[in-house]
């Protein structure tokens, strides 16, 4: 037993143990590029795949292998782990060997150096291993919006989604964070030219840092980086009751992929309005779709009525309309299922035209509409768009880890030239070919000049 | 209609140099003339300044580092190719070189231009010193890794001719006498008397340098290589990390990097593994080959990522 198990771990640390296992890693990584991938492909591609590859998957799974998150599956994960185990192995007897020999003066040779850049270098990967697992287990990974103008605390409440690691310790920095002003120039193309974002940091009220968040300039404060991922448009719509109370006043952000249309909803929980013959006060909501460079259509409706209708045009806010989709009842609110703020739940809710049809609001424009009052009268409500404003989706993140990884890289390249350049330098230099500047030395740039005697070494030696 | 940009007409008279440089390489095959051979490597010099003034009037012209796309990104790759080829050539004389040298220059040039964008404005994440050194450190260490691909297949060829001229030379034709090591010579008159598709072959593969001597030459290149892709592949950590606030993210872009480092991390493996030297770490520089053109044009153009912007 005690044989076999000598026999199974010699085997297990031998190099070409290493190389199948490298191999199966480069077999899982290829699945990865070709299978869409949870969180990293578009997840309407990913659903696709699962539907049309049911059965394969299913298969794989039962061997820790799901298709579309094999980066993070169990078969990579072992196969990840017994690779290091193997490399741990091989990085103390090596490294052993090496502290010996340079305890007991053994001659400092080419070779010697060598094996210590190739220790150094398999050995950061352990560092790399560190780095990574610390970073992302002390830190955390989010997502906030903050529309032009509002102010938002760095706490757990302000993310759209945060994902804390496990041994992050739950203190958020707190500090404060104002969109002053975004803009996205955009190029004669019609493609963003780039996407800025004047940001303000507040901590402890005062202001400490202003400065503008690009991609490839991010802000960084107290450990905490806000990255610019993405932007949207944020109609501000303002409801007042029929009695007259501005009942919402808010800025409504709305997501899109090219931003020629962007989608969202409103809702109006406090619109403080009894309908007749009810107990309790009704709510109104609607779905909007924000078009920044509206062109108008006409038609020509029931009884010859010229109407206008809208479509999208470019990306620049030249002439910004809402197409607004009213509903009037119950949101659902209290019901107590999640909310989700891009989505209108309308099962308890009528649409406020009877085709569920919905009406153009320009900017700088209000609509003024009716509901049933007491003793079949009427009575009037408004929605207005006074401005259009913009919002910034920020990827915010804290990884301690970061300047330790880029440690590693330096460690990695230094064990790597060193293996690959030094020890040949070295051996060169003792044959007597002294780098000068004669031409034929100037191949530092290729090292192990070619001559037959070398290759033949090689062959011989190994 | 506007008017074609001055790299591009640039561009343009170092492909029909290449070309010409080409056939003259492939001229030189039969008729074994140093000559021939020397004026196409005098062709390939001739084309070589005006690729590296196509792509320095291209920098100008779109107001960028020059590898914002991928048209700029192939004609990139070309270029470290051709350089490579004429530094091996001029200082080893490794005239045979030229034929797949020069093919995988002209097929990455006919891919660029099929894939041509005019000089333009980059999008906003391409802004950034780190891409820059990125993407300069992972197209010059494709071209070289290239090479070390482009002697393993010579490799393989001339290690299968030497087991043909074995394997025939006890049989009694031609080929007889030919394993003595002599080299071309003896295949020459072996060959040109028996005639024959696989003597032929083989006869013309025995004029390679030795089997030993190509695999050193291969490992040469990856070994100056697999560092700069290694740099490159963690440069573009930095950047990603700098862009969009994360080191790693198995981007399909991403991933196929680190396959080509994987493969060529498993080629040094097996050179020092008894056994893998010699035709199994040849064909691992083979695959390598293939993987580092699956990352530059099918992961581009079928698999998105969020690199997938460097298609426009
Ligand atoms: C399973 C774990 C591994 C083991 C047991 C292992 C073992 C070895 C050994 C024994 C050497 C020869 C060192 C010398 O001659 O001084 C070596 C070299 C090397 N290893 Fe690893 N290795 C492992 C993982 C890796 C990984 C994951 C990589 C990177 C992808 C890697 C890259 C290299 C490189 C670049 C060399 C230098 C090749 C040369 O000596 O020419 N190794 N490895």
């Amino acid at each position: 037993m005690r044989l076999f198990a000598g026999r199974f771990w010699h085997e297990y640390t031998r190099m070409r143990t290493a190389i199948y296992m490298l191999i199966g890693v480069l077999g899982i990584v290829l699945i990865g590029t070709f299978v869409p991938q949870q969180f990293s492909s578009a997840q309407g591609k990913v659903t696709e795949f699962l539907g049309s590859h049911a059965a394969l998957n299913d298969l794989a799974t039962h061997f820790g292998l799901p298709l579309t998150s094999v980066f993070v599956s169990p078969l990579f994960y072992v196969l990840l782990g017994s690779i290091y185990i193997a490399l741990l192995s091989c990085v103390l007897t090596r490294g052993r060997a090496l502290v010996v020999r340079t305890v007991r003066g053994y001659p400092r040779s080419p070779q010697y150096w060598g094996e210590w850049g190739s220790w150094l270098f398999h050995t950061s990967f352990f560092l790399l291993l560190i780095a990574v697992v610390w970073g992302k287990a002390t830190g955390f990974d989010g997502i906030m919006t903050i529309t032009e103008g509002q102010r938002i605390a760095e706490t757990r409440a302000s993310y759209d989604t945060l994902q804390e690691g496990m041994l992050f310790d739950g203190h958020h920095s707190g500090y404060e964070v104002q969109l002053n002003r975004f803009a996205a120039p955009l190029q004669a193309n019609g493609m963003p030219e780039d996407f800025v974002s004047n940001v303000t940091v507040y901590d402890g009220g005062r202001p400490v840092i202003t400065k503008d968040v690009r991609v490839n300039d991010f802000l960084g404060y107290d450990n905490v980086d806000f990255y610019q991922q993405d932007y949207g448009w944020a109609p501000h719509i303002v409801v007042k009751n029929p009695s007259g109370e501005v009942v919402s006043d808010n800025a409504a952000q709305l997501i899109s992929d090219d931003k020629t249309a962007s989608t969202g909803v409103i809702k109006v929980p406090d619109f403080n309005y009894m309908l007749p013959g009810q107990s309790t006060p009704t709510q109104i909501g609607a779905r909007l779709v924000l078009y920044p460079d509206a062109q108008a259509l006409p038609t020509v409706g029931a009884g010859n009525a010229l109407s206008l209708t809208y479509g999208p045009g470019g990306a620049a806010a030249n002439n910004p309309v809402l197409e607004v989709q009213l509903f009037v009842g119950d949101l659902g609110l209290n019901s107590g299922a999640s909310q989700d703020v891009f989505s209108l739940d309308t099962t308890g809710m009528r649409p406020y035209y009877q085709d569920a049809a919905a009406f153009a609001l320009p900017m700088h424009q209000s609509v003024t509409l009716q509901l049933p009052a007491a003793n079949n009268g009427t009575a009037d409500f408004t929605i207005a768009f006074p401005d259009l404003k913009q919002f910034s989706l920020f990827h915010v993140k804290k990884d301690s880890g970061v300047p330790l990884v880029y440690a590693t890289f330096i460690l990695t390249m230094t064990g790597l030239l060193t293996k690959l350049y030094l020890r040949p330098f070295l051996e060169r230099r003792r044959r007597g070919h002294r780098a000068t500047l004669l031409p034929q030395a100037v191949a530092t740039t290729e090292p192990e000049a070619p001559p037959l005697t070398s290759v033949r070494e090689e062959v011989l030696t190994r | 209609m506007t008017p074609t940009p001055l790299s591009l007409s640039l561009f343009g008279i170092a492909v029909a140099f290449y070309v010409a440089a080409l056939v003259g390489f492939l001229v030189y095959l039969p008729f074994r003339d140093r000559r021939i051979a020397n004026t196409a490597v005098g062709l390939v010099a001739l084309g070589w300044p005006f690729h590296l003034v196509s792509i320095v009037t291209r920098a100008l012209e779109a107001g960028h580092w020059p590898l914002g796309n991928i048209y700029e990104y192939s004609t990139g790759i070309s270029f470290v190719v051709a350089t490579t080829f004429l530094v091996i050539t001029l200082r080893a004389g490794q005239r045979l070189l030229g034929v797949p040298a020069m093919i995988v220059t002209i097929a990455l040039m006919a891919v660029a231009y099929m894939l041509y964008v005019p000089p333009g404005d980059l999008v906003p994440a391409l802004h950034s010193y780190w891409l820059t050194i990125h993407v300069t450190s992972m197209a010059t260490a494709s071209g070289l890794l290239v090479f070390s691909s482009l002697f393993a297949m010579f490799f393989l060829a001339r290690e299968w001719a030497d087991g043909y001229a074995l394997a025939t030379a006890g049989q009694p034709s031609g080929m007889r006498g030919v394993s003595a090591g002599g080299g071309g010579a003896a295949v020459m008159t072996g060959g040109g008397g028996g005639g024959g598709f696989m003597p032929g072959l083989a006869g013309a593969f025995r004029r390679l340098p030795a089997a030993a001597t190509l695999d050193s030459w291969s490992f040469r290149f990856v070994m100056i290589g697999f560092p700069v892709w290694t740099f490159g592949v963690m440069m573009g950590a930095v950047w990603g990390e700098h862009a969009w606030g994360r080191y790693w993210g198995w981007d399909p872009k991403e991933t196929f990097s680190f396959i080509v480092w994987v493969v060529f991390a498993i080629y040094l493996h097996a050179r020092v593994t008894y056994g893998w030297k010699g035709r199994r770490a040849a064909l691992i520089t083979v695959i390598g080959f293939v993987a580092i053109f699956a990352d530059l044009y099918a992961v581009n153009l079928w698999i998105a990522g969020l690199h997938s912007y460097a298609r426009a």
